[in-house]
Parts: C-alpha cells; structure tokens; sequence
C-alpha cells in the first residue's frame, strides 16, 4: 500500500490511470511567524472517473480551494500525494493535459483578451497557427466573441470569469480544474458555463469543479464530494446521497375540501396546505402522518390523487453535513492548539 | 528556456504599456535636455556638462525604472494571484521568474537604448553648434570610452534589476523597493565601507575592542554581501575622456568586470528561486 502511494500511477490491473487521484493528501498552512499552524485539508481520497462531472462542495474554509491548488502544484501536500493521469502533481509534466480556472481569476491588465489568451496557449505549448484557431474559437464559445481586442483592464467581473474560462479551455485540455466557475456570473452566464460543461463531458474530458451555487451543482454533476472542516464527508452520485433519507411526503387527494384534515394537523403549521381546484394537497413529515390524513379524506368521501415520498434537496443535506461536520470531534479544521480561530484563510 | 521566453515578451508588453515608464522616459528627456542650460552657466565647458548630466541622467532613470517596475514584479503577480493561471500550466517556477527578470531587463535596456540614443544625438548637435563658425572640429561622441561606459551601466543594471527581483520574491514591493535602494547606495559607497573598516583598527600598541571588532565584522560582511557598483562606473573618465591620461579600459579588465556582473545576477537569481520555489502561493 504504501509503494502505491509513493510511485506514480500507469495502467495497471486496475485499467487506465484516473484523471484525478488523491492519496491521504494533506496540507497544513503556517500562519504567522511564530509557525503555527492550521490543517486545511487532512487526509483527502478521492478517484476522479474519466468523463465525469464531479461537484465539489463545502464551506468556505472547508479546504476547496487548497484542494484544487494542491491538483495544479501551486501548493505542495504536506503530506499524502495526488496524480493527475497517473502523473504525480509535484511534475510539471502533469500540468500538461490539466485546464484550471481559479477563483475570481485576475489576469494581465494591459493585454487585450486575445492576446491573453494567446499568451496561455504557447505556455501551453501550442503552435502559432493553432493559437490563433483556438484562441478564437474559445473565445467565440465563452460569449466574449466581439471583445476579443478589448483590454482585461475595462473588463467586468462576468467578462474576466468567461475569459478565465476560455484560457482553461483554449488548449483541449482532458482534464479541467475550475474553482468556482460560476462565480460572478449572471443567470445567462451561469447558463452558458453550464452548457460549456455538458459539452466538455460530451467531449470526454473529466471536470472538477468547486461550487457554492448548489443548484448548478446539483443540475450538471455526476458525483458530488463534499468537504467538511478539510475531511471528505461523504463522496458519491447524487442520487444515492440523496435519497438515502425520506424527509417529506406530499399527499394529493381529489373531492374532499381542507376541512377533512384532522384538526391537530391543520394546526400544526410547520406543515404546508394547498387547496386546489376539486381537492387539496398536504405535505407532511412522515408515513404515519400521511396514512392519517388518507383515511380522513376517505371518510369525507375523497379519494387519493397522489402521494410522494420526498427526499433530502442537495441544500438540505449540505447544510446537514456542514453542522455534522463542525460538531464533530476531532475535526480536521479544528485549529492546533495555540492556533487562531479559522476563518478568512484560503478555502 | 521557451517558456522563460514567452514570459519575458509578455512582461515586456505589459511594461511598454504602463503609462509610469513613459512618465520616466519623459523626465529623462528633460534632464537631458536641460542639462544645455547648466552647461551655459559654465562657459567653455558645457560639453563636458551636457555629457555628465547625459550619463548621470541615463543611469538614473533606468535605475528608477528598474526598482520602480522590478520591486512589485513578482509580489504583485502575487498578491493579484496572475500568476495562478500561469503555474498551473506545465511552467517551473524557476522558468517564470527567469522570464519575468528577462522581461524586466529588456524594458530596462530598451529604454536605456531609447535615452542613450537621445543623448549622444544631442550631445552631438550640440556639439556641432559649438564650433559652428570656427575651425574647430566638433567633439566625436560614438567613442570607444562612451561605449564601454554604457555598456557597464547596463552591466550595473541587470545586477540592481536582480536584486530588485529577488527582494521582489521575497517580500512586499515598498519593502523590496527601500532594500533594493540601500542596497544600491551601498554598492555605490562600497570603497568607503573598507575605508571604514580601516578606521576601525586600534591605534598601534592599543588592543582590539569588542566593538571594534564587531563594527569591522559587520561592515566587511556587507562589503562583500553587496556588489560594488561602483566597478561599473566609468562615466566620469568618459566625460574626461579627451585627456590623455583617461584611456579606456583595457579588454580583458573590461569583459571581467562584465563577467562580474554576471556573477551577480546568477547569484541574486539563485536566491530569488530558492525563495520563491518554497513560497506557498
């Protein structure tokens, strides 16, 4: 096991290497001069599949961004390691298939969109005659297709995410790493990364992005990992984290007005009641609830219309698993002793 | 080394563009320009004037743009986090800050070009203004001594751009911009550190004190922890050039001063990337 985790990955038994791979990786800042300390992450596995769309939740400070830092070697692990194609992230070489996008992205005031663009493409290593093909095509495709020789220096923050974007687009890469790609966007906007998204997965490229908008994450994700306090609380497809919890049921019932509700439960007004056109609908915390308010509305000579089960939202279970996660005994992001409340630091 | 390339064109199009180079550049202009006027006040020797405030002028203002672009290269790619998109691609940081001193450095000399040029053809002009009337010849201003002058203030620039660079890897830019100016005082003044060094020994017969000691350890460590820019000056022999005692330097003392130079600039680089290879970004 621990050869596995030193040497880096290839095809092996287990098939071609995941686009992301992560092994105990941790990492602890220090803060001041006097070296204290705070555990940003701590101990993180994942697996990444090929051609997924992978959401990566937590809170702020919960170690997200240290995350995706640590993918793209601009933070080195203080302990455990990551691959990206079987490549270790302390190689240059592994940059090479990865697109990132980092949070509220800032780039070179003085250029002008294309030339910006450009400018990342030959990092990149590509071609004059390719830079020029591409750069124009991401730019068109990010929706800043008439301000390619605007200078970033006029650009609003909507415009600078689109560009951010187009420079982790621009050279095809397999893999792309987006810290908040929705971020200062506009519905349009969030619309059209959005569908930039579908459309790398469409490709088969692998995206990691980090989110706090949980509506987008739970629109265009395959599997959600969400982070708290730097420890992966839970990892795996929406629809099996999802469901694992009933939390409310929705009864409809046709030919009975509200008044066939028992009154203890038309009291109760945590629960929500609609009338609707020849009945009502009623939405209530548990089976037991609902078989009451069904055998009502027969005696009153109504019939079942409906009755669905509902699960947890995404919303729902994150704010679950953030207060777990802060209640929790041991947690990663509990400061060492002598170190200064979290807060404010790099996510 | 390409990537080191294609950051240095990058830096270097991104200084051309920034309005405060064209603010030094037009102050340089006027310096030299103005240098006419004082060399009025001293009949029979504005020439020699116009020259020595021509070269002090240079000098000058490239220093300035050196210290003022060089002190916030690298912390300011930091602290607005430009470089994020930059180093997650398969760049090495040791390649990044080679381009960003590159860079640095060929704004650094085109501007020197730009102002040299400007200075010897007017030094020129005026030159020939002078003996206009007469039958003497005008004083030639492309000499070997004027080259070899502008050659090691370049030589003195790329050693100050370094050391901006790796104060600029390090800390913030107004801090990195007082060390890399002290710096630069101290290697201007670097032969009275020695001076003071001898100052410091005990009269014949008495002993060595404590202090004593201590104030020589200190001041021969910063003796030989800063360049001595000084070695890079010989713009006052070029404005005295046409005395026959005044020779230029020889070749090989002049390519081993130049080779100096670059000793320093490899050495300030090192540091720079040791520095910045283990900053937390």
């Amino acid at each position: 096991m621990a050869e596995e985790e030193t040497t880096p990955e290839s095809t092996g038994p287990a098939g071609p290497a995941k686009p992301i791979r992560t092994r105990g990786l941790s990492m602890v800042y220090r803060t001041d001069i006097l070296k204290r300390k705070r555990k940003a992450l701590d101990g993180l596995d994942l697996e990444i599949e090929p051609g997924e769309i992978f959401g990566y939740l937590g809170a702020n400070g919960a170690g997200k961004t240290t995350t995706l830092k640590l993918l793209v070697g601009l933070l080195r692990p203080t302990a455990g390691e990551a691959w990206i194609l079987g490549r270790s992230t302390g190689e240059v070489a592994s940059r090479r298939p990865v697109g990132f996008l980092p949070e509220n992205p800032f780039f070179y005031e003085y250029l002008s969109a294309r030339e910006a663009v450009d400018f990342y493409a030959s990092l990149s290593g590509m071609g004059r005659a390719d830079r020029a093909r591409r750069t124009a095509e991401v730019l068109e495709l990010v929706g800043l297709g008439g301000a390619e020789e605007g200078r970033i220096g006029s650009f609003s923050k909507g415009m600078r995410q689109r560009l951010g974007l187009a420079q982790a687009l621009v050279h095809e890469p397999q893999v792309l790493i987006l810290d908040e790609p929705m971020s200062g966007l506009d519905p349009i906007g969030r619309r059209d990364v959005r569908e930039i998204i579908l459309a790398q997965r469409d490709l088969g490229r692998t995206v990691f992005f980090s989110s706090h908008i949980l509506a987008d994450v739970e629109a265009i994700c395959d599997r959600v990992g969400i982070l708290a306090q730097g420890r992966l609380a839970e990892t795996g497809p929406l629809e099996n984290i999802l469901t694992r919890e009933i939390t409310s049921i929705d009864v409809a019932v046709e030919g009975a007005s509200v008044e066939a509700v028992p009154e203890d439960l038309a009291a109760d007004t945590t629960m929500r009641v609609i009338e609707t056109e020849n009945g009502f609908e009623i939405t209530v915390a548990d089976y037991e609830t609902a078989y009451r308010v069904m055998d009502a509305a027969e005696a009153a000579g109504a019939k079942l219309r409906a009755l669905t089960p509902r699960g947890e939202s995404l919303e729902q279970y994150f704010m679950r698993t953030q207060a777990g996660g802060r209640a929790g005994e041991g947690a990663a992001g509990a400061a060492e002793p002598g170190a200064p409340p979290e807060g404010g630091s790099p996510g | 080394m390409t990537n080191a390339w294609i950051i240095a064109r990058n830096t270097f199009r991104e200084a051309v563009r920034d309005r405060v180079l064209y603010a030094i550049l037009v102050f340089a202009v006027v310096a030299i320009g103005g240098s006419k006027a004082i060399g009025w006040v001293m009949v029979g020797e504005d020439i020699k004037v116009m020259t020595d405030i021509g070269f002090a002028s240079v000098a000058f203002f490239s220093v300035l743009i050196a210290i003022f672009v060089g002190t916030g290269l690298v912390h300011r790619e930091i602290d607005k986090k430009t470089l994020y998109t930059v180093l997650a691609r398969p760049v090495h940081r040791w390649e990044f800050l080679v381009g960003k001193y590159a860079g640095l450095m060929l704004t650094v000399l085109v501007n020197m070009a730009i102002m040299s040029v400007l200075f010897l053809v007017y030094l020129r002009i005026m030159g020939l203004v002078t003996v206009a009337g007469t039958d003497n010849v005008a004083p030639p201003v492309l000499t070997y001594m004027n080259l070899q002058a502008l050659v090691l203030t370049a030589a003195e620039l790329a050693v100050v751009t370094a050391i901006a660079v790796f104060f600029s890897s390090a800390s913030t830019p107004i801090l990195s911009a007082i060390l890399t100016t002290i710096a630069y005082a101290a290697g201007h003044t670097s032969d009275w550190i020695m001076i003071m060094v001898e100052m410091l020994r005990p009269a014949p017969g008495a002993e060595l004190t404590f202090w004593q000691w201590l104030g020589q350890w200190i001041l021969t460590a910063v003796y030989y922890l800063v360049p001595n820019l000084e070695i890079y000056n010989i713009r006052n022999l070029a404005v005295h050039s046409e005395l026959v005692s005044v020779q230029p330097l020889a070749f090989w003392h002049f390519t081993d001063t130049c080779a100096t130079a670059i000793c320093w600039v490899l050495v300030a680089m090192l540091l720079s990337v040791l520095v910045f290879g283990r900053r937390e970004l």
